[in-house]
């Protein structure tokens, strides 16, 4: 799954990066990041909820996030997750294949 | 990243719950949100359930992150395994009993390799010992001569402690006739063992103190049986050869002295220092080579820094004085080796049990492919659903190690009892005890698991290729099957008619009636005339014994070869042949004086002078020329000794300082103990009582044959399972075929032949190869044939009718069968 992109070409997972660039900015717990997702693509992107914990489950099993309990907002006791520095460079690396992606894709659909 | 994994699975269960927690606090906070935005509360938890997903399948997708794809692979073949044998108990019970089987016999071999090499003593710190080998332009021997032992003892300086024992010397005991073995042990070697009694004390340096009161320690064995265990043995005064000694202890079940190889047990312990007093030596003995050195080298001190000091120890004493043969060189070795070195007859023995295991494997390997038959639907759906073959293979072969595994794990513990109970029963030496130890446990796992691997490869991969066929490995294997037990049937025979021998020498000796006497007698200066005149009037005394009826001689016993014949030479006095109840078909025996003429056997006399009367012949023995006499039955003896034929002649003066005399008696056995004493002090003989049988040279460990006539039934039994399998299945398969043969009329045998053509040739050439492995495997165990020839037809032609029979009976329905098809209904089912 997030492995085998390394060995292919195919799309980023879009998920795993969605999640990588929302936690660079700050550390929040589940709930506020599919809110933050939401928010943040102009109420364009609505995950579904319960995908989100496999996705963090992986993220945190290639050690790209830390995730540890903590207080939300709305003092909820909740695991707040973190970007780790392994996970930032993972970060560009998703951004870098994605920019290069999407640029063939366009440059594909440009032709006539 | 496998770190976290690990970290992962450590905590898994916790690690669950987080996650669960985690994930219903964000539905609360869903829940809040929708109510917020005006929704009522139920609603509001219905749809944040519906926005949510499955909670339980999350998890389980969440879970499975943490496992490599591998391991969970794994977990399904596992379980899909155990549902697959649950299904089928019958087959999966026979499987791990055939396995147990297998798998137990060949630990319990393991068990007792390991208790007799690796672990033969009960002693505390046994790797801190040493043992003392002299080598000399004869060999390497374990033993020195008692003046070598004692000048290393006084002068070595590596040794921490410096351990003596002696050989094992037969003494009668309250003039008992069954001669008990005596060791004699250095002062202080029990305390050096750091040996603990079953009773009262051991030996200490006092009591090898010149002057000290003459003390003993009995022998547990000798302590159950003389004195039903009675612990009030202690203190009280025993005969030892006539010498009073007085009992302080006695020794611990499991212990039975240092020497390697088992060659007696020990029954009464002393200190060196009574040898003399017991057992009297001309000059003290000090050329015997019957001492045993072992020790523990100083703290710092290398076993070649050892060997280097007792060299040039050596050396010095061969200055000194060259009478007592020091070595040439000394060599310094642990008591307790990690090399071995496999005899003969125990590697025969491992490989013909690693064989049945191997055979036992054949018979699963077929069995499953039988099941490939029942289950080739099955796979064939797996594959065409898009199973890749080498999963299916996996799974069939997962499936095939679990019950390895399993078979492994009863056959380790079966192998474990079997060896205990072996212990028990048999007669080995006391302190052979097994040993659960790492090296055993790699042997049970390993052996399971090649098991598991060796059965179910070829049948997996078969099964996923083309389906169960009559495949060239299924008939090898059935030719393996048929090798080993024509192998193991024709090496029992074999075993057991040279046990037949051994009986019938046993039968040939009244030995409740005889006694035997080893007599050292002084003979510097002495005549030949003389000297046999010496033995005669000794026998003459022993006659006058109250109940004896009858006294012969013998001189120890030679071998030699005339014209490529193997041929053993006893010197004896004529009663000696109505001892062993030899009589003379031919000519007559000699008498005194007559020490140019020699007495044959019948067999020699038949290979050496066919058709022809050997009496008045000459022969040449030991390079003398002596005239024939007469001719007496077989003994038996020679061919016990390698097959060698008998010649017998008169007593010589050399047989003096060995010669055995045989007492046989009308009455008590104990009656003439007390008077052969007397008769042998009054005449300054050292004399001893010895078993019968050892004077003979009759063996007395049983050469096996029951043993491997078990094996012989299982490997016989196996391949009997396999040639039953593979023939059905060959008829079944060619059912089509055979039906239109016999459509068109072809006679039963040639239908036989066509069906079974490919097992039967499988067949022979498994018997012949098991003839040619069973030629060599009795070269190896020659020494256990008692001179049955190498090529004993008898046995050969026993073996083959024996198991031509068994699988006779194995093909016989199948090849019925295959006649009784009946065509039209055979080509309808199509």
């Amino acid at each position: 799954m997030g492995r085998k992109s390394d060995k292919n070409n195919a799309l980023p997972e879009p998920l795993d990066m969605l999640i990588l660039k929302i936690l660079s900015r700050e550390n929040l717990h589940g709930y506020a990041i599919v809110q933050a997702i939401h928010r943040s693509s102009g109420n364009e992107i609505l995950i579904e909820e319960g995908s989100l914990y496999p996705a963090l489950q992986r993220l945190e099993a290639n050690g790209w996030i830390d995730g540890e309990w903590g207080l939300s907002p709305a003092n909820r006791r909740a695991r707040v997750y973190q970007l780790t520095a392994k996970g930032r460079k993972r970060l560009n690396h998703e951004r870098r294949r994605y920019e290069q992606v999407t640029l063939a894709i366009a440059r594909l659909m440009a032709q006539e | 990243m496998l770190i976290r994994r690990i970290r992962y699975w450590l905590r898994a269960r916790q690690r669950q719950a987080e996650l669960r927690a985690e994930m219903e606090s964000h539905l609360e906070e869903k829940i809040l949100e929708l109510r917020d935005a005006g929704m009522t509360e139920p609603r509001a938890k219905a749809e944040a359930r519906r926005l949510f997903g499955s909670m339980a399948l999350k998890q389980e997708e969440s879970r499975e992150i943490w496992i490599a794809r591998q391991w969970s692979a794994l977990a399904q073949d596992v379980s899909y395994g155990v549902r697959i044998l649950r299904r089928s108990p019958l087959y999966a019970t026979v499987a791990v009993l055939i396995l147990t089987l297998g798998i137990g016999i060949n630990l319990a071999a393991f068990h007792l390799v390991n208790a007799i090499v690796f672990h033969p003593y009960v002693l505390r710190d046994a790797g801190g010992l040493v043992r003392l080998l002299s080598v000399s332009r004869a060999g390497e021997f374990d033993s020195f001569s008692r003046a070598e032992a004692e000048f290393y003892r006084e002068y070595a300086t590596s040794f921490a402690r410096f351990i003596e024992e002696s050989d094992g010397v037969n003494a009668s005991v309250e003039d008992e006739p069954e001669p008990i073995r005596l060791t004699f042990v250095s002062g202080s070697y029990f305390t050096d063992l750091a040996i603990v009694p079953a009773a009262g004390r051991l030996l200490v340096s006092g009591d090898a103190h010149a002057g000290a009161p003459p003390v003993a320690v009995l022998g547990f064995g000798e302590w159950q049986k003389r004195f039903g265990g009675d612990p009030g043995v202690l203190g009280r005064s025993i005969h030892v050869n006539g010498k009073p000694v007085q009992i302080v202890g006695v020794a611990p079940a499991d212990f039975n002295g240092l020497q390697k190889g088992f060659k007696g047990i020990t029954g009464i312990w002393l200190p060196q220092q009574l040898r003399n007093y017991v057992s009297p030596d001309a000059d003290e003995g000090r050329e015997r080579h019957d001492a045993h050195l072992y020790g523990r080298l100083k703290p710092g001190f290398t076993t070649a820094g050892a060997e280097a000091e007792l060299d040039s120890l050596s050396t010095r004493l061969r200055e000194k004085d060259a009478s007592t043969h020091p070595s040439d060189q000394v060599l310094v070795a642990p008591l307790v080796s990690r090399t071995f070195r496999f005899e003969a007859d125990v590697a025969v023995f491992l490989t013909l049990l690693l064989l049945i295991l191997l055979s036992a494997c054949a018979n699963l390997g077929n069995l499953l492919l039988a099941r490939g038959v029942a289950r080739q639907q099955e796979i064939s759906m797996r594959v065409a659903l898009g199973a890749s073959r080498w999963r299916v293979i996996r799974q069939l072969v997962t499936e095939n190690v679990m019950l390895a595994l399993l078979g492994g794990s009863t056959g380790a513990v079966a192998g474990y009892f079997a060896a205990k109970l072996f212990i028990a029963t048999a007669l080995v030496p006391p302190g052979l005890h097994v040993v659960m130890d790492w090296w055993m446990l790699v042997v049970s796992a390993g052996i399971a698991l090649l098991t598991g691997l060796a059965f179910g490869l070829a049948p997996a991969f078969q099964s996923v290729k083309k389906g169960p066929r009559l495949a060239r490995s299924r008939l090898t294997l059935v030719a393996v099957q048929v090798a080993v037990g024509c192998v193991c049937l024709i090496l029992s025979v074999m075993l057991s008619r040279a046990g037949r021998r051994l009986e019938a020498l046993d039968m040939r000796i009244d030995d409740r009636r005889t006694l035997a006497v080893r007599c050292e007698i002084p003979s510097a200066n002495v005549s030949a005339i003389e000297g046999e005149r010496i033995v005669y009037q000794l026998e003459n005394d022993m006659a006058q014994l109250p109940g004896i009826d009858g006294v012969a001689s013998i001189g120890p016993k030679r071998r030699f070869e005339s014209d490529g014949q193997p041929v053993l030479w006893t010197t004896a006095t004529p009663w000696y042949f109505r001892l062993m109840n030899l009589s003379v078909t031919r000519g007559r025996l000699f008498s005194a004086n007559e020490r140019t003429l020699t007495v044959v056997s019948e067999s020699l006399a038949r290979a050496v002078w066919p058709n022809q009367d050997p009496v008045g012949k000459p022969f040449r023995i030991r390079g003398v020329e002596r005239i024939v006499i007469g001719v007496v039955r077989d003994s038996g003896l020679g061919f016990v000794d390698s097959g060698a034929l008998e010649a017998y002649g008169p007593i010589e003066k050399e047989d003096l300082a060995a010669l055995t005399l045989f007492l046989h008696t009308t009455a008590s056995m104990r009656a003439p103990v007390g008077g052969i004493r007397t008769i042998a002090d009054r005449r300054s003989i050292n004399a001893s009582l010895v078993p019968v049988k050892k004077a003979l040279g009759i063996p007395t460990d049983s050469p096996g044959g029951g043993l491997i006539g078990a094996l012989g039934a299982l490997a016989t039994t196996l391949a009997f399972v396999g040639l039953f399998g593979v023939t059905s299945f060959a008829v079944a398969q060619r059912r089509r075929e055979i039906a239109i043969r016999i459509a068109m009329g072809a006679s039963p045998a040639a239908i036989v032949w066509a069906a079974l053509a490919q097992p039967l040739i499988a067949l022979i050439v498994g018997a012949s190869g098991g003839l040619g492995l069973a030629a060599t495997a009795a070269m190896l165990l020659r020494s256990q044939l008692y001179g049955l020839p190498l090529l004993d037809l008898t046995s050969y032609t026993t073996a083959l009718a024996s198991l031509g029979l068994v699988m006779t009976i194995a093909i016989l329905p199948s090849a019925r069968r295959a006649i009784r098809i009946d065509p039209a209904s055979a080509l309808r089912a199509e």
